[in-house]
């Protein structure tokens, strides 16, 4: 058992390392001449919402209702969401990738899942790498902007050892649910064999996340029937219980709510995902490709 | 060690592949319509029917050619036997090990073959061939030192250094099947892989076919083109509209498309032969037109017709004479009209 597990565990890192050579050499070197770029894109994102907060008064109302910096508020939100809502999206693309690679030119031909199956690599496993290597570039875009924020803007975090903690075990639970959405998502194209046109799951949610997850704005501010929609989303725990942790040091009586509620809905949202999309796996190799 | 009677054992294959459900719809190709259809029209949902009834077996160092016209069934044939695709009824036993539950087993043993339109999902257009080589040998846990050595035998060693985008359709179809033979296999499934060949290269790739076979490996071999590697099959399995209708050697399957005339005596004369003459003389199946005469028969007896007609027709009326054996292809042209 022991050794099946640092099998697979060698297996993973394996793998995690050349999908990353592979994102190195197919991308002309990414941290060469892409990274810079995105890194100077989300910058000047951060300095806008900066400038656009002192345009507004420089955030005393914010900071007088909520007792938070308002930057610091937006950068927790942003970085956070964009750890989210690329579970719920990414999976299923890259799922997409793996099978759409098998149509070009209205034929049929090995697609890239072939080739994995071919070389007894798991399907999940590959999905597993995906998402480890593109959290690698995810961290380190979401700790620049973090460190611009610090240094630039003057943004504080209170980094105690529970408030870690805290943090750390909302994000973790915010991640096993939105993973749970994601794998949803990405059964869906393996059910239908569909590629094109929108995903219903990953649309709302993304557009649930922008306006009624608390990213930009707290929820207080908005209509009654839309607070209804936060309700659902397990982005606005995850971002209420971080920001909660790192800005205003809340205690556990506070933040055991939005924990509990995230820990419920990781618990339905992740199995329910993984048995769907194992399905889903099992019928593809079952029915076979479908044009 | 297993002990196992026959390499590979169909038994009652049949493959149900799902009509396209989204054919019909507006919007035919987009996700929410799918679903719609997925969720709301189950009962309605229709199959087709890829395999139908597939029963035969091969043994080790089997060579089996599989032919069969377009759609005929030859690729998902292969696919199941790569454990790519599951059977919808019947037993599949690779090794003497049953499909469904041995899938890592057997994908371990086998290596499918493609061609260069069905095979270059793996590779990037924009990088070396070499890099492309590196890649994907790591990811697929193949023997780099072993690709390189098939890409010598596939004599494409000088592009290693190119983009693999600017390879011509030939050069590159051998880099891909240097990588895919490159995999250890016991069982080598070829999905008409050399389709972009040039006749060196399908020379070069028969002395690798031939190396497979004294290696005593099993192959199995789908090809609209039987002919370039005649020799090398002991087998064929015919294919028509899913269902097998030819399972045997290639002497059987030769004898029974030709009904016993597995060559023809083709002789040229100088000026017309009368009519009359020629149905003195007691001929096979023949084809005669102004010069030309084309007398069907069986190899063996070649030498018997050619001597009754010489006894009728001066030695001076002919300009030439020649004993074709006709072909696997022929013969598979001559089962498809026959149907």
């Amino acid at each position: 058992m022991f050794e099946e597990i640092t099998l697979k565990i060698k297996m993973l890192l394996c793998l995690i390392k050349v999908i990353g050579r592979r994102h190195f050499v197919t991308k002309y070197a990414y941290f060469m001449w892409v990274f810079p770029f995105e890194a100077i894109e989300l910058i000047v994102d951060l300095f806008l919402w900066f400038f656009f907060m002192q345009a507004l008064g420089g955030g005393t109302a914010f900071r007088a209702k909520y007792g938070i910096d308002p930057i610091a508020y937006l950068i927790t939100g942003i970085v956070v969401i964009r750890f989210l809502n690329y579970n719920v999206g990414n999976i299923y693309f890259i799922l997409k990738n793996l099978y759409y690679s098998g149509y070009i030119t209205a034929i049929q031909r090995l697609s890239i899942a072939d080739y994995l199956s071919l070389s007894n690599i798991s399907i999940g496993f590959w999905v597993l790498g995906q998402i480890i290597w593109d959290y690698t570039r995810i961290a380190i875009i979401s700790l620049l902007y973090i460190t611009v924020g610090y240094i630039a803007l003057g943004t504080s975090y209170s980094l105690t050892l529970s408030s870690f903690a805290y943090a750390l075990l909302a994000f973790a639970l915010g991640i096993a649910a939105t993973i749970g959405l994601g794998l949803i998502s990405a059964s869906i194209y393996l059910y239908t064999g569909v590629h094109r046109g929108t995903e219903p799951i990953q649309w709302t949610m993304k557009l649930l996340s922008k306006i009624a997850s608390g990213l930009y704005f707290p929820i207080d501010v908005l209509p009654e029937t839309l607070q209804y929609f936060s309700l659902l989303l397990p982005h606005t725990y995850t971002l209420k219980a971080i920001r909660e942790a790192l800005l205003l040091s809340a205690s556990t009586s506070i933040l055991v709510a939005d924990l509990c509620i995230l820990g419920i809905q990781a618990t339905v949202l992740a199995p329910l995902g993984y048995i769907l999309f194992t399905r889903a796996l099992f019928k593809r190799i079952k029915l076979g490709p479908r044009l | 060690m297993d002990i196992y009677e026959k390499t590979i054992e169909v038994i009652n294959l049949y493959k149900f592949y799902e009509y396209p459900i989204v054919s019909k719809l507006p919007g035919p190709y987009q996700l929410p319509s799918a679903i719609v259809k997925y969720f709301f029209e189950k009962q309605r949902r229709k199959y087709i029917t890829a395999l139908s009834n597939i029963n035969f077996t091969a043994d080790k160092h089997d060579c089996l050619l599989v032919l069969g016209p377009n759609g005929s069934g030859k690729t998902t044939l292969l696919k199941i036997l790569a454990g790519l695709m599951l059977p919808s009824k019947g037993t599949v036993k690779i090794l003497g090990r049953k499909l469904e539950e041995n899938l890592s087993f057997i994908r371990s043993k086998v290596a499918l073959i493609s061609s260069l339109t069905t095979g270059c999902a793996l590779f990037d257009p924009f990088i070396s061939v070499e890099q492309n080589l590196s890649l994907i040998s790591e990811l697929l846990r193949i023997d780099y030192n072993k690709v390189l050595e098939f890409i010598e035998l596939l004599e494409v060693d000088e592009y290693l250094s190119y983009k693999f985008g600017a390879l011509s359709t030939g050069t590159a179809a051998r880099v891909i099947l240097a990588l895919n033979l490159a995999k250890p296999a016991e069982i080598y499934l070829f999905d008409e892989p050399t389709e972009a060949l040039s006749p060196e290269g399908r020379e070069l790739f028969k002395r690798i076919l031939l190396k497979l076979k004294q290696d005593q490996k099993t192959v199995i071999y789908a090809t609209h083109h039987p002919q370039e590697l005649a020799d090398v099959f002991n087998k064929v399995l015919l294919l028509i509209n899913g269902k097998i209708v030819f399972n045997g050697t290639i002497q059987d399957f030769l004898n029974e498309a030709f009904k016993g005339k597995d060559a023809y005596i083709e002789i040229e004369f100088y000026k017309e032969i009368k009519d009359n003459i020629l149905e003195k003389i007691d001929l096979p199946e023949k084809d005669y037109t102004g010069t030309s005469l084309i007398i069907y028969t069986n190899i063996l007896k070649a030498h018997l017709y050619l001597n009754k007609l010489f006894s009728h027709i001066k030695v001076d009326y002919i300009k030439s004479v020649r004993i074709i054996p006709r072909s696997l292809e022929e013969a598979y042209l001559t089962y498809i009209r026959r149907r």
